[in-house]
């Protein structure tokens, strides 16, 4: 089923993409959003762009709400070939993600397989060199208010073969609902497939200690959110309580990398970089060669020479929408790098002589305040001369009633007069055709919040804004639980607690039918991915999380006197942590599940194991109504689950509820004690199961 | 841009972070800076219904809560792109602005961001710090609402104070009726607002006591706008959309009698100096022909008999800011924000103790110091 969307008037090329006409999954790739050049390639008959396709999928609770797609292709043409063609300059190398199969989670948590993308330029297929995966905005639902962070591997899958873990790079952090990760850069040099697979597995545990798995359906399954906590082994706390800090920052076309201070300099911009007034892509600079001018030809024989050897100049050009700075009227410079006027605000000069004045009337309020010692415990106090009882405030610190003289004497600036005459409705506008084309939306005018252009062609190109790395902390101990590498290339992280490595993994294999009052089998598969053997309970939802809290409380002071004694922190340096109120969880469990009487023990995580097929079993006494498989460190266990005869509308998913308990080794505050800590970990879990089949 | 020594100026000290979260747009920037680092709409994609949510479409106090923490973070790690934690923080905001939205967004700040200290500004107020001047009656027309407080020496006359709901929001509303009772299209607001912005504008007095009567002068030319879907812009449309805005209500209330009956309520001898330092400030006075035709309003307002007994004012005279309008409130805040008066700010370590913003409508607030009387 191949869905075509038509540009947008902001310049957004068209787009085709097909998808697998799938009923279950209904993934709807939303319209391909925008094409921006990356670097530009330097050599010459090369030349890359970046694609973007965004996939969205309206299934409520998707798995994937955005997947930008960059892919740089390299086109052997010339450039105007696969740039677009000159008589419709909306045409562009049109991006189909020919097959979207599945979409899917095969199971439980793990997202898998996402798509195939080619890019085709033409009509003709372009072969892709390069594929560059930038995951910006993974959103989750129902993860409001925490801390989730995300872990997933990619790997790509060329004609058939897998490139397992062609980089196995994991994300990040985010203080409140993954709205953006830093991205995660696949590259691969090698590819010349006009096909490429990726996919990409994760998964996630809530940081209040829930997971959230939600399973729409028995093959597809989305919902789950690719994501993950991060936790902090010095608390054991699955760090609902992080936060975040700016790490660097870098330049996302360029890739600089500069410390805070030059970069506060440069208000957070990039000096070399622009941002295309129009369509908001990234402009590319250009090189041409000077024009002759009309003037030059008829002086002396000196000018002659000069025609003689042309020279070099450059221009700064959007191969989107097909700016450049020549129709602007910007002057053409002859160095590449830069140079560009830049607009300056002609108020400059009048906003720093209010804010000079400003500061005298704050030295004077100061000096007032330390004169009259005001009484200190009113440290927020609603007063003096600019706000609402400060007549009554000036008096009470003895000020006279009215503000000082001395202050408008010196430092005063002149008064803004106010004047009758106002801006007149030119009559013009009553009998001149609007060619609304030139006049600029108010998404371009608010680019440049100083100037504010309402004409296309006084639009200015803008420095392109620095992004930034951000790292997260813990609350509680203020240790990093996430860091990333400070090269903004890099995609590597020094520190990376991730929840990942040590809550056990939850797949949900298989569910039976689901029919309201009647017994349905589930299939739950553990994996323990730590280093140490585990067991697992799983008790019923209302067992109260409080023993593992108190367990919990008993490392953290443990460990803050362990901390106070080795000095890694001082006592003082911690301030006392900010307690957010915690989220209220609105899943509602609608259907039973029968635990059964047992628990599970999962052997430690064995790398080596995975190549070795004989030694399957640990010889573990396993009751054989719960334990149906289990080699390694995964094991597959049978539930049952009773949808509640109440729900009859068939439009609710079921979910079953149940909290998983389970042997955590803590290796790392145990570098500081004498032995491992073990801890029983208790955590929620909702797995949305499927929908009811209806009653026979 | 900058001046030579200017950059380095606030480099030491930690900047202040200036935020105007207005009803629509949100600016936002450093103190000291002479114009806002960007300026975005005031939205963000939920994260429990995945759609692109106005802030102030919330439904109650969690929510409004949970559309705060998404949006704060986008704007501190995407735009503003600075740690939060310690963060030094200017808000903006309307004395007749909700307490409800005030206290929560305190909240996020403290609780979620645990910001260092946050330094509430009335935006009226702040608007003056443009102007050099410490009297000016200020109207502020933005999406949502009208609101005026007239500031007399640096004090605002509270009393006297003016909201109407009229600004973008009901501009788009009426187009939107347009459209669908003509064409039977049914626009997005944001393409509402493009119309708007692009296509129409306030027309003059004259033109508007003629139009839809049967000497209606000759609409402008009309416009076709583009998109998958043309959509015809009759000139009547463009020049009637603002409209609403000067039409008398039930209560025969409008824009201009907002500046009239608020200078009403101002004591006698402050009347003529408040009709004479009006500034304009918000997005929807930047529209073509709004201050021409406010004060044409007003003139002829004031020959009516509905002032003429009450206000003896002959003149109206208009400020105008070093800044666009739609950005003047937040040139105040960073003006102001350069000052330093770590008195006025609620700090963290306050916030935390007490739990609660303080607010000039609360007497706990605005209990008369006793001890003001010893000296």
């Amino acid at each position: 089923m191949a869905q075509t969307f038509a540009g947008t008037q902001k310049h957004v090329p068209e787009c085709e993409i097909s998808r697998k006409n799938s009923d279950e999954t209904d993934v709807l790739l939303s319209l391909v959003e925008t094409a921006s050049p990356r670097k530009e390639e330097r050599s010459s008959d090369a030349y890359r762009r970046r694609f973007v396709v965004k996939v969205e999928t309206d299934t409520q609770g998707s798995i994937l709400d955005h997947l930008d797609v960059h892919s740089n292709v390299r086109s052997r043409g010339n450039r105007g070939e696969i740039m677009t063609s000159k008589d419709h300059p909306l045409v562009r190398p049109r991006v189909s993600v020919s097959r979207i199969d599945d979409f899917v989670v095969s199971s439980g948590i793990t997202l898998s397989k996402l798509g195939a993308i080619t890019i085709v330029s033409d009509g003709r297929t372009v072969p892709i060199r390069e594929i560059w995966v930038e995951l910006e905005s993974i959103m989750t639902s129902g993860w409001r208010g925490r801390t989730v962070g995300i872990s997933s591997e990619f790997s790509l899958i060329v004609s058939g073969i897998m490139l397992r873990s062609v980089v196995s790079s994991a994300a990040s952090v985010d203080s409140c609902s993954l709205l953006s990760l830093p991205s995660i850069i696949v590259s691969v040099t090698e590819v010349i497939s006009s096909v490429v697979m990726f996919s990409l597995s994760g998964r996630l545990v809530d940081s209040s200690g829930t997971f959230n798995v939600v399973m729409s359906s028995m093959k597809v399954v989305c919902s789950s959110r690719v994501a993950m906590v991060v936790i902090c082994s010095f608390v054991v706390n699955l760090s609902s309580s992080s936060f975040l800090t700016v790490d660097s920052h870098y330049c996302p076309n360029c890739m600089e990398n500069l410390p805070s201070s030059e970069v506060r300099l440069k208000k957070n911009k990039c000096s070399n970089c622009f941002d295309c007034p129009c369509c908001f892509q990234t402009l590319s600079t250009r090189a041409g060669l000077a024009p002759v001018r009309a003037s030059a030809l008829t002086e002396g024989e000196e000018n002659k020479d000069v025609k003689a050897t042309p020279k070099k100049v450059y221009y700064l050009f959007c191969s989107l929408c097909r700016w450049s700075s020549r129709d602007a009227g910007i002057p053409d410079q002859s160095v590449a790098t830069g140079g560009w006027p830049e607009q300056e605000n002609p108020h400059v000069t009048r906003i720093n002589a209010l804010i000079d004045y400003h500061k005298v009337l704050a030295s004077i309020e100061k000096q007032q305040c330390e004169r009259k010692k005001i009484h200190p415990k009113r440290s927020f106090m609603p007063a003096t001369m600019y706000s609402f009882t400060s007549a009554l405030v000036r008096k009470r610190i003895g000020r006279p009633m009215k503000p000082p003289m001395q202050s408008q004497s010196s430092a005063q600036p002149v008064p803004s007069v106010a004047s009758e005459d106002v801006d007149e409705l030119s009559s013009d506008i009553f009998t001149e055709t609007v060619d609304i084309t030139k006049i600029t939306t108010l998404e371009q005018r608010l680019q440049h919040p100083e100037v504010q252009a309402e004409k296309i062609n006084e639009l200015r190109p803008q420095h392109r804004q620095f992004l930034v790395k951000r790292s997260q902390r813990c609350r509680v101990c203020e240790h990093n639980v996430s860091k990333s590498d400070l090269c903004p290339q890099s995609t590597k992280f020094k520190i990376l607690l991730a929840a990942f490595y040590h809550i056990p993994e939850v797949k949900i294999v298989t569910c039976e039918p689901l029919r309201p009052g009647k017994s349905s089998e589930l299939l739950l598969k553990f994996c323990n991915p730590t280093q140490h053997q585990t067991q697992i309970t799983i008790l019923p939802l209302d067992t109260s999380l409080s023993t593992s809290l108190t367990e919990e409380k008993d490392i953290k002071q443990e460990d803050t006197q362990l901390s106070e004694s080795s000095n890694l922190l001082p006592s003082t340096v911690r301030q006392a942590p900010v307690t957010e109120d915690p989220k209220v969880i609105k899943v509602v469990s609608n259907a039973d599940l029968m635990l059964p009487h047992s628990s599970l023990i999962l052997p430690p995580r064995d790398d080596a194991a995975e190549y070795d097929d004989t030694n399957d079993n640990h010889n573990f006494q396993d009751d054989p109504k719960l334990v149906v498989w289990r080699k390694g460190n995964k094991a597959v266990i049978r539930l049952h689950v009773i949808p509640h005869d109440t729900n009859k509308d068939n439009e609710d998913p079921v979910i079953v509820g149940f909290v998983m308990q389970h042997g955590y080794v803590n290796t790392i505050a145990a570098l500081e004690h004498k032995s491992p800590q073990k801890v029983d970990v208790k955590v929620k879990l909702y797995l949305t199961v499927g929908q009811l089949v209806g009653e026979t | 841009m900058l001046r030579g020594y200017e950059g380095v100026r606030y480099i030491s000290d930690k900047q202040m972070v200036v935020f105007d979260i207005g009803s629509a747009y949100t600016k936002f920037g450093y103190a000291g800076e002479v114009s806002p680092r960007g300026i975005i709409r005031t939205e963000v994609r939920c994260s429990e219904s995945k759609k692109i949510r106005r802030i102030i479409d919330y439904k109650d106090v969690e929510d409004l809560y949970q559309l705060l923490v998404d949006f704060l973070h986008l704007l501190f790690f995407k735009y503003v792109v600075i740690s939060p934690k310690d963060a030094r923080i200017l808000l903006l905001e309307s004395p007749l602005a909700v307490t409800s939205f005030r206290d929560t967004l305190a909240k996020v700040m403290f609780k979620h961001f645990e910001v260092g200290s946050i330094l509430f500004l009335p935006s009226h107020l702040a608007t003056i710090s443009t102007l050099g001047i410490d009297t000016a009656l200020v109207l502020d027309v933005g999406y949502q609402e009208a609101t005026l407080i007239p500031i007399f020496e640096g004090i605002p006359i509270l009393k006297a104070w003016q909201a109407l709901p009229l600004g973008g929001q009901i501009v788009h509303e009426n187009l939107k009726r347009y459209f669908r009772d003509t064409s039977d299209l049914d626009l997005s607001e944001n393409i509402l607002e493009d119309i708007k912005v692009r296509t129409c504008f306030v027309t003059t007095l004259e033109r508007s006591a003629k139009l839809g009567t049967e000497s209606a002068l000759t609409p402008p030319p009309d416009v076709t706008y583009p998109g998958i879907k043309r959509i015809a812009i009759p000139g009547e449309i463009r020049e009637r959309a603002f409209e609403v805005l000067w039409e008398r209500d039930n209560d025969n209330l409008s824009l201009p009698t907002m500046i009239l009956d608020a200078i009403v309520k101002c004591p006698l001898d402050t009347r003529r100096i408040l009709a004479e330092n009006i500034i304009l400030v918000g997005g929807t006075t930047m529209t073509k022909g709004f201050a021409s035709r406010l004060k044409s309003e007003l003139l002829a307002l004031i020959e009516s008999d509905l002032y003429k007994a009450k206000l003896k004012v002959e003149s109206f005279k208009f400020h105008t800011a070093p800044s666009k309008p739609n950005y003047t409130t937040w040139l105040g805040g960073a003006i102001f924000g350069t000052t330093d008066i770590p008195l006025r700010c609620l700090t963290k370590d306050v916030y935390l103790k007490t739990n609660r913003v303080p607010d000039w409508s609360n007497l706990i607030d605005n209990q008369k110091d006793e001890t003001s009387y010893e000296i």
